[in-house]
């Protein structure tokens, strides 16, 4: 096998795909060569999962479509299972090991090394620490998947399809959860497979990322292929503008309200192991962000809100009143909503509708006679449906089979349906793509301005300073800082999350 | 193109219905006096404690959980029921038996929903509980009904052809379906069993959804009691025995997710209905008695694996 530089191991032309209710490619086409990163951009539901779901054998394009051919011949992969062997690997949005078996069982799973009737279980952990050890990672191959990080898991996956002796590896929105510094070492092993003549698939909303490491970029739009660039001849505005017909001006409006009376103030909140002595306060007409690492107790504070977890002690007062949260009621009663992190997990109930997700927590408001108004529920829908640009057949889709994104904003509307006094946003904008992003950051800025509250919590260091009137970072489960106004640049909060106990603010 | 996808359609979510009247069917060919009118009303008197029953237990599944102390808990309400009826008349017995299916609901409920307890193993607990004190209470003894009253026509009587009992099961049948797919309840009960976590985050109090569905069942198995004592115009130990059985085959041939999360009341009924076919049909060809059991343990399993092959196909789609 002659691994070329500048032969393609994987050309798809013409592919269409038709889902019930949704031409979700038409005449799609992608080319990728021995060693080159190639960037796959595109709105929510433009279909970039979709066609890598094809390539991976995990459905077939319909039947008028072109060809796929890898490493000189046609293919048609009738299962993931096929197209591993061949060596395209797949690594999902979604991730999905076995959450219960260890590293070296998951990477092997389905062909455990034999030792005569018995898994050769010396094998099969030796090797899957070399494998492990080649990628520079830390992890052990015994460890059990279920008690790593997310970006630990991803990169068990990654190994896996290298052990699988992969040609082409597909990274479907890799970094969503990643930390910086987790973003970077998976860039590192990017390069390293690169480096030994691996196509590489990346999908990502995240443009820097793009810049940063793709050789060509391929854009998606309504599943048509608009734009086909070499990274280095082109800037961000052109991918844009390919992506969603327009340029985008201003990404990051703020709340530019007075902010009014106090809605929230948080004293001296204490989850043992978990976080410190929280306070803080927000007030009408404000956006207030929540800086920190991934894992520095940002989201379970937030829990602690919403009457999730139970705190140790410390007081919670809501229009200046001491009050009790004692579950998520509770906090909807106080008029708050809680968009979470986790969107399958705790955003959506995946295997029902769209409709049944966004009226979801607002059934006891609006019933009549105890019987659910499917009219207004109908009403609210279609609302947040046009005011969100949700992408979706129709409101009895169900949310699993939405796009990633669109999954996103059927969560957001499921809350702001609510009309919260209280809006906490835990990343919202994960997966989201760059115009949808900019139109959650105006609707964030709206909001904030007819009156809400909003706590923000994000990783993203331009998002949180662009959108925020006022900033609190958190290092270790502990405030470390407080930032307002010109105090707010990226020295001051870069300082203030890298702050250990011994040294912070009192 | 769109009609014939339609009815595709159609046919695919009444394939329960098709099955039914198959079976029916099949053993009126088998043999003559099947599809006679008498056999037909007797079909239908059985199917009605059976018919509420499925009806609490559809909820229960559908929370994603199981309840195997029904059986147990008919008979503990047969015998508190004669006994009872013959005491105090007909309406306090009545209510005080609807009390005791909702308390056994209760306590299952709560272990199961709020100490988080697996639902197999504490309604597995909850039948010993039951049968023990069904024997306490009937000390062993059969109850027969004593004092002649309008009770007997519950499970007996008939207005025109049909009988008191169908209509009530229609009426609860109608009741629940209601509860399931238009009221606030029945949305969260949905919820609840395809993703708990979620509506934890949404104001949803899943524990007491959980706890609700087993109060219900209780009930369910009250009133099936109530017309299974009155329709026999006696009590037993063992009247229950095995029923958890009967309305757990029903609920699955019905569609019911095992797993939870989607179900269908009506469905559940025809379900019950072709499981009471089935053993009339039996009897009515001649089978042993006993050859029943296995021929309604292979049904379970047919359903159970129809009922897995149509999750695969869900999710290859996804
Ligand atoms: N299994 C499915 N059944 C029905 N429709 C589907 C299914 N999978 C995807 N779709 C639809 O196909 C379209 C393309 O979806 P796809 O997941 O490829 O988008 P995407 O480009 O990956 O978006 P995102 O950036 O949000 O992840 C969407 O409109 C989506 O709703
Ligand atoms: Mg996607």
């Amino acid at each position: 096998m002659s691994d070329n530089k500048n032969e393609y191991v994987l050309k798809m032309e013409n592919i269409n795909k038709t889902f019930p209710g949704v031409k979700a490619l038409s005449g799609a086409r992608l080319e990728l060569k021995y060693g080159e990163v190639l960037a796959l951009c595109g709105e929510n539901g433009a279909g970039k999962s979709t066609l890598m779901q094809i390539l991976a054998g995990v459905f077939p394009p319909d039947k008028e479509s072109g060809e796929i051919v890898y490493q000189g011949k046609p293919v048609q992969f009738k299962t993931p299972n096929e197209a591993k062997k061949a060596g395209i690997i797949m690594v999902y949005q979604e991730l999905s090991l076995v959450k219960d078996l260890s590293v070296a069982e998951n990477i092997f799973l389905g062909s455990l090394p034999m030792k005569g009737k018995h898994v050769d279980w010396k094998t099969l952990n030796q090797t899957t620490q070399k494998a492990l050890d080649e990628l520079g990672s830390p992890i052990r191959a015994q460890q059990i998947v279920s008690s790593m990080p997310i970006a630990y898991q991803q990169m068990v996956e990654i190994a896996r399809g290298i052990a699988l002796g992969a040609k082409v590896l597909i990274l479907d929105e890799p970094t969503s959860s990643l930390t910086e510094k987790e973003k970077n070492s998976l860039f590192k092993i990017i390069r390293l497979l690169k480096s030994r003549g691996i196509g590489i698939i990346y999908i990502s909303h995240k443009m820097d990322e793009i810049f940063e490491i793709s050789d060509r970029v391929l854009v998606l739009r309504d599943g048509q292929p608009t734009g086909n660039f070499v990274t280095s001849e082109i800037t961000l505005d052109d991918v844009i503008k390919s992506m969603i017909g327009r340029t985008l001006d201003n990404y990051y409006p703020k709340c530019q309200a007075k902010a009014g009376k106090e809605v929230l103030r948080v004293e001296k909140l204490t989850l043992s192991g978990i976080y410190k002595d929280v306070s803080f306060s927000i007030r009408e007409r404000e956006v207030v962000g929540f800086y920190g690492l991934v894992g520095a107790g940002r989201t379970e504070i937030m829990e602690t809100l919403f009457g999730i977890r139970k705190p140790d002690s410390g007081d919670i007062y809501i229009n200046g009143e001491k009050s009790r949260i004692a579950s998520s009621l509770d906090a909807l009663k106080n008029n708050m909503g809680f968009v979470t992190e986790n969107r399958r997990g705790q955003g959506l109930v995946v295997d029902k509708s769209c409709l049944e997700n966004v009226s979801l927590a607002m059934l006891p408001w609006i019933k009549k006679y105890g019987m659910v108004d499917n009219k207004k529920c109908l009403e609210l829908y279609n609302e947040y449906h046009d005011k969100l640009r949700i992408s979706s057949p129709g409101p009895e889709q169900r949310v699993g089979f939405l796009s990633g994104g669109n999954q996103q904003k059927v969560v957001i509307a499921k809350w702001l349906a609510l009309n919260p006094k209280l809006l906490i946003l835990d990343e919202p904008t994960r997966g989201i793509d760059v115009g949808s992003k900019a139109e959650i950051h105006k609707l964030i800025a709206q909001l904030a301005e007819s009156g809400v509250a909003v706590i923000v919590i994000s990783s993203e260091m331009p998002e949180i300073m662009g959108i925020s009137n006022r900033i609190y970072t958190i290092a270790q489960g502990q405030i470390t800082g407080e930032f307002s106004g010109l105090e707010i640049t990226e020295e001051n909060m870069m300082r203030a999350i890298t702050i250990t106990d011994s040294r912070k603010e009192a | 193109m769109r009609a014939i996808n339609k009815m595709g359609v159609f046919l695919k979510n009444q394939v329960i219905v098709l099955a039914m009247c198959m079976i029916f069917i099949l053993f009126s060919l088998l043999s003559s006096s099947f599809c006679q009118f008498n056999n037909a009303m007797l079909i239908l008197r059985q199917v009605a404690t059976f018919g509420v029953m499925g009806c609490g237990m559809t909820l229960v599944i559908i929370g994603g959980n199981f309840d195997l102390s029904v059986g147990s808990l008919v008979s503990l309400c047969c015998v508190v029921c004669v006994g009872l009826v013959n005491v105090l008349g007909p309406l306090p017995a009545m209510l005080i038996v609807l009390a005791v299916g909702a308390v056994s609901g209760l306590v299952s409920g709560f272990l199961v929903g709020y100490l988080k307890l697996n639902s197999m193993i504490v309604t597995l607990g909850m039948m010993s509980v039951l049968q023990a004190l069904t024997l306490i209470v009937s000390n062993g003894k059969y109850i027969p009904l004593r004092r002649v009253s309008w009770f007997t026509a519950l499970g007996q009587g008939s207005i025109g052809v049909l009988p008191i009992s169908t209509i009530i099961m229609v009426v609860v049948i109608v009741v629940f379906a209601t509860a399931l797919k238009r009221t606030v309840f029945g949305h969260h009960v949905l919820a609840v069993g395809s993703n708990a976590e979620t509506c934890r985050y949404s104001g949803i109090n899943d524990k007491r959804v959980i706890l609700e569905t087993f109060v219900l069942s209780g009930i369910s198995a009250a009133i099936g009691a109530i017309l299974l004592a009155s329709r026999d115009g006696a009590a037993q130990n063992n009247m229950g025995m095995g029923f958890e059985f009967d309305v757990i085959t029903g609920v699955i041939l019905g569609g019911t997710n095992l797993m939870g999360g989607s179900g269908n009341v009506y469905k559940t009924f025809v379900g019950m209905l072709i499981v009471a076919i089935l053993k009339n049909g039996f009897v009515v060809i001649g089978l042993p008695y006993y050859s029943q059991w296995i021929a309604q343990c292979f049904i379970m399993i047919v359903a159970v694996w129809c009922a897995n092959r149509a999750i695969q196909r869900k999710g290859e789609i996804e």
